[in-house]
C-alpha cells in the first residue's frame, strides 16, 4: 500500500518510493539522509495541518505538512 | 597563523569542543553584509597558536540555507588564503550515515582533516560499537573518539592535530550513500536499542495533546522567571547603584570640572530622575544598563538552556502550526516570544529569519504583541486602582490587535516564497556550563557593542531636537490632531509626542493629567502602539536598514492611531451602557 507521510499513522514504519523532485527541497532532504529507497518512521504529527515527525535511523526530524504530503512510502 | 576551521552538522556538540579548545579570548563576527555570525577563539599548545573557528552548522557542502552559504563561502575564503588549515570534522557518532555524508564531501576539497565522533558516552547507550581504527584506515586521516562534555578525548584532537592529513579516499559524487553504506558495513555494528529515559520525555513534547500544553507551561515559566529575576536585579542591585553611586559620583565630577551650564545640561539633563532627564551620562546609562540590561541578561540566559537541552527545535515545531496562519513559521517562535519582555533582544532575534516578508511580520508582532515590561508595570499602576476589570482590558486588546495585524499582514504583504519549517530534533541532552556561560557572554557583549551606542546617539539627537525647538514646534502644530481624535486633553500632546523618545515612561507621566479610566486605557492603548521606543527603532534600522524601518514605523503610527480611535469610540458606547 502506497501513502504519503501526512496519511501514515504514528508509529507506522514505510520504505521511501517517491520525494518531491523540486532541486531545492531535493538538496535538503538528501542532506539529511532522507532518499529514495529508506526505511522511514513515523513518530507523530501536529494537528491539523502542522508539521509531520519522522525517524531516520537515529536521527528525528520535522517537516512542514507541504513537504510531507510530497513524500510518498510504501507499507508492507 | 595556523587556522582550525571546525565544521560539523547542527547539533553535534561543535560549540561544546569549541569551547574545551579556545580559552576566554572568543570573538563573535557578522559575515560581511549579512547577520550570519561565526565565533573564533584562540589555542595554544606547544608555543604555538592556533586561530578556532567555529562555522556555522550544515549539512551539506550544497547550501540551503542562508547560514549554509556562508559557512560555505568562509570555508572556501579561508581555505584559498595563504594561512594553513586544518579542517576539524565533527560528528554525531549516534547518527554516522547522515553525518558522514558531509565528511565524504569535505574529503573532495582535498585539505588537511581530522575527523571527530563525539558523543561516545550515548553512542554506548544505543548500542552502538564503531571501529575507529577500521574507519580511520578506510579514510586515511585521523579520527578521535570524543565525549566533549566531560572533556574524554580533548587531549587527543589537540595531539593529534599535526597528523592531519588530505586524504586519498576516493569515490563518485553520485555514489556517495552506497559508499557511505558499505563503510558502515565494515566499522558499525548496531546490537540492541532500548528506551532510555529522555526518549520517552521526548516523545511526549512532540506529542501533538501533551507537547502544547508543555509548550505554553514553558513559555508562560520562561516569562514569569524572566520577568522575576530582572525586577529583582533592578531594583535590588542597578536601580539603588545607579543612585547612590554613580550618580553622585558623576554630579560630583562634573560640577567640578565643567561650568558651561549647556554642556552640563546636556550631560546631566534638566530633571533629577534618571529616566526622565534625557542627560547622555544619566539617562544615556540608565536605559541600556539598568532598565534594557537585566533582561537581555536572563531571557537570553533562560534561552540559553532551552537551547542546549535541546528543547528550542521542539518548541518551534509546536508553535509552527499557529504562527503559519499569521505568515510565518516556527523558527520566529523566538523573537516573537522575546517581545514580551524587551523589543531590543526581540529585533535582534529576527536576524535568524530568512525572507524580507517573515521579518516584517515578525518585528511587527514583537513590536505590538504586548507592552514591554516597563510599560506594563506603569500601567498596572495607573490602571488598577479601577480594578481588574479595567487593568485586564488594556492587555487583552492589545494582544487581540497584534493577532489581527498578523492576519491582516500575511493577507496584505506580497506572497514571496513561504519558507517551509525544516528541522532536526536533537536528542535532549545535559547543560554544558562553561559553553552556556561563553555563548551569553557573546551576547551580551553583542548588546553592548551593537545598542548601546545607538541609544547614545538617540539621546543625543533628542537633546539637539529640545534645544532648538523642533520638539516644540512638533507639538505645538501637531499635538492637537492626536488628542482629538483620542478625545484626551490637550496638553497630553507633548507626553504623547515625547512617547517616541521616552516610551518606557511615558505612560508614568500621563499621571498628573486626572484622566478618567476610559481616557487612560485608550492613552495606554496609544503608546504601547503607535511607534516604537528610541533604542528599538534603531536597532531596527542597523537590522534590517532605514528603508524598512521608516515602512513599520509609519505603519504602526497610522495603524495605532487608527485602533486607537476605534476603541475610543467602542469603550464611549460601553460607557453609555
Amino acid at each position: 500500500m502506497i501513502k504519503d507521510l501526512t496519511q501514515l499513522e504514528s508509529k507506522q514504519k514505510g520504505k521511501i518510493i517517491e520525494i518531491p523532485n523540486d532541486s531545492k527541497t531535493l538538496k535538503k532532504l538528501d542532506a539529511l539522509g532522507i532518499r529514495v529507497g529508506i526505511e522511514v518512521l513515523k513518530l507523530s504529527s501536529i494537528f491539523p495541518k502542522g508539521p509531520v515527525i519522522i525517524q531516520i535511523g537515529n536521527t528525528q526530524i520535522a517537516l512542514s505538512h507541504n513537504i510531507a504530503k510530497k513524500i510518498k512510502v510504501e507499507i508492507h | 597563523m595556523k587556522k582550525i576551521l571546525l565544521i560539523g552538522n547542527p547539533n553535534v556538540g561543535k560549540s561544546v569542543i569549541f569551547s574545551r579548545l579556545t580559552g576566554i579570548n572568543v570573538i563573535s563576527s557578522n559575515y560581511p553584509g549579512t547577520t550570519v555570525e561565526f565565533t573564533k577563539g584562540f589555542l595554544k599548545h606547544n608555543g604555538e597558536i592556533y586561530e578556532v573557528i567555529d562555522l556555522p552548522g550544515i549539512y551539506s557542502l550544497e547550501p540551503t540555507t542562508k547560514a549554509e552559504e556562508i559557512a560555505i563561502k568562509l570555508l572556501e575564503e579561508f581555505s584559498n588564503s595563504n594561512d594553513k588549515i586544518i579542517l576539524l570534522n565533527i560528528l554525531d557518532a549516534t547518527n554516522l550515515e547522515r553525518n558522514l555524508n558531509l565528511t565524504l564531501q569535505l574529503i573532495k576539497k582535498k585539505l588537511p582533516l581530522v575527523v571527530v565522533l563525539n558523543f561516545c558516552d550515548e553512542v554506548k547507550h544505543k548500542g552502538i560499537t564503531i571501529n575507529y581504527q577500521k574507519l580511520q584506515k578506510i579514510l586515511n586521516v585521523p579520527v578521535i573518539s570524543t565525549c566533549a562534555r566531560s572533556a574524554e578525548g580533548i587531549k587527543e584532537i589537540i595531539d593529534r592535530l599535526k597528523e592531519a592529513n588530505i586524504s586519498n579516499f576516493n569515490f563518485e559524487s553520485h555514489k556517495k550513500w552506497e559508499k557511505i553504506g558499505e563503510i558502515l558495513h565494515e566499522v558499525q555494528q548496531i546490537t540492541h536499542k532500548h528506551h532510555t529515559f529522555l526518549d520517552r520525555i521526548s516523545e511526549i513534547s512532540i506529542n501533538p495533546y501533551s507537547g502544547l500544553p508543555i509548550a505554553f507551561g514553558i513559555l508562560i515559566l520562561i516569562f514569569i522567571i524572566t520577568r522575576t529575576i530582572s525586577e529583582a536585579l533592578i531594583s535590588y542591585i542597578l536601580d539603588p547603584f545607579f543612585n547612590t553611586v554613580y550618580l553622585q559620583f558623576l554630579k560630583n565630577i562634573l560640577n567640578k570640572i565643567i561650568t558651561s551650564d549647556f554642556l552640563k545640561e546636556i550631560l546631566l539633563g534638566k530633571n533629577p530622575t534618571p529616566m526622565e532627564s534625557f542627560g547622555v551620562l544619566t539617562t544615556g546609562i540608565y536605559i541600556p544598563l539598568v532598565v534594557v540590561f537585566p533582561y537581555i541578561l536572563t531571557f537570553y540566559f533562560m534561552l540559553g538552556i532551552l537551547e542546549d537541552i535541546g528543547y528550542l527545535s521542539r518548541l518551534s515545531i509546536m508553535l509552527d502550526n499557529l504562527l503559519h496562519k499569521l505568515g510565518l513559521h516556527g523558527h520566529s517562535a523566538i523573537p516573537i516570544l522575546l517581545g514580551f519582555g524587551c523589543k531590543v533582544p526581540a529585533v535582534l532575534a529576527t536576524r535568524i529569519l530568512e525572507t524580507n516578508r517573515e521579518k516584517i511580520i515578525a518585528v511587527m508582532l514583537a513590536l505590538i504583541l504586548a507592552p514591554c515590561m516597563p510599560q506594563t508595570a506603569m500601567i498596572i499602576s495607573l490602571v488598577s486602582p479601577y480594578g481588574i476589570k479595567y487593568l485586564l482590558l488594556p492587555f487583552t486588546i492589545i494582544f487581540l490587535n497584534a493577532i489581527f495585524t498578523g492576519f491582516l499582514l500575511n493577507k496584505l504583504l506580497p506572497k514571496t516564497e513561504i519558507s517551509e519549517l525544516f528541522l532536526e530534533i536533537p536528542p535532549y541532552r545535559m547543560i554544558h556550563i562553561p559553553t552556556l556561560l561563553k555563548k551569553l557572554y557573546i551576547r551580551i557583549k553583542d548588546f553592548f557593542l551593537d545598542a548601546v551606542p545607538l541609544i547614545f546617539v538617540g539621546i543625543i539627537l533628542i537633546n539637539v531636537m529640545e534645544v532648538s525647538g523642533i520638539n516644540n514646534f512638533i507639538i505645538n502644530n501637531f499635538g492637537e490632531v492626536f488628542t482629538k481624535l483620542l478625545n484626551l486633553p490637550k496638553d497630553v500632546a507633548s507626553v504623547l509626542l515625547l512617547g517616541f523618545l521616552r516610551k518606557d515612561v511615558s505612560i508614568a507621566l500621563l499621571a498628573p493629567f486626572n484622566l478618567t479610566v476610559h481616557q487612560l486605557i485608550v492613552a495606554s492603548i496609544f503608546m504601547v502602539l503607535y511607534l516604537p521606543c528610541i533604542s528599538t527603532f534603531f536597532l531596527i534600522v542597523k537590522e534590517h536598514g532605514i528603508l524598512l524601518s521608516l515602512k513599520i514605523t509609519f505603519f504602526m503610527l497610522i495603524w495605532g492611531l487608527l485602533i486607537s480611535f476605534v476603541i475610543n469610540q467602542l469603550l464611549k458606547i460601553a460607557f453609555l451602557l
